[in-house]
């Protein structure tokens, strides 16, 4: 078990509610294979630094999940297939995304 | 007798380099991420190159750690691979 995160693009032209059904799509390849997310966030609708697939803007999402190599592998491939995903990054999470969390996790508890 | 004076030797002059910390390795202990492109920005030129060590005064880790953040940034498209500079 390891922590992974995930951040990938979709297409600025889809709807919410399309967007909200991708998003869900993606958590439910993790959580088919047994993982946890740790964290979801929304960076929401941000100009891309340079156009793809002619696109000047994209929505961004990052999740942090804690699971088996085979979904970082299952999300690749869902990835690759999947039309309205402009750009995707999967990699074991860094120490800074871990920082941040655990710092959330604290701020949480405090409010407790 | 004539008498031989030397002229007092010149030393080299020598250029030294005033040591300016890195700034990753400074108390507050901030970590290179990729997501952070605000940090990623301050080390690339204009011109979207990663600039070199001689520019960013970054120890040879931290220098590591940004340019391989500054590749990933720029695949998620935070950085530009290169822009255009117009006279």
């Amino acid at each position: 078990m390891r922590n992974y995160e995930t951040i990938f693009i979709l297409e600025p032209l889809l709807e919410e509610e399309k967007i909200e059904q991708e998003v869900e799509k993606v958590k439910k390849v993790i959580s088919a294979k047994k993982g946890e997310i740790l964290q979801e966030n929304r960076w929401g609708m941000r100009k891309l630094a340079y156009a793809i697939k002619g696109k000047e803007q994209g929505y961004y999402t990052l999740l942090v999940f804690r699971g088996g190599p085979e979904i970082p592998a299952e999300l690749e491939r869902n990835f690759k297939l999947d039309e309205n995903c402009l750009r995707y990054f999967t990699t074991v999470a860094t120490k800074a995304t871990m920082k941040k969390i655990k710092e959330e996790e604290v701020k949480s508890k405090e409010e407790k | 007798m004539r008498r031989i004076t030397k002229k007092p030797k010149r030393e080299p002059r020598r250029f030294v380099r005033k040591p300016r910390p890195c700034p990753f390795c400074q108390g507050d202990n901030e970590l290179v991420d990729y997501k952070d492109e605000r940090v990623l920005r301050r080390y690339i030129s204009e011109r979207g190159k990663i600039l070199p060590r001689r520019a960013t005064h970054l120890c040879a880790k931290h220098q590591r750690q940004v340019s391989k953040a500054i590749k990933r940034a720029q695949h998620i498209a935070l950085i530009p691979f290169s822009t255009e500079i117009y006279h």
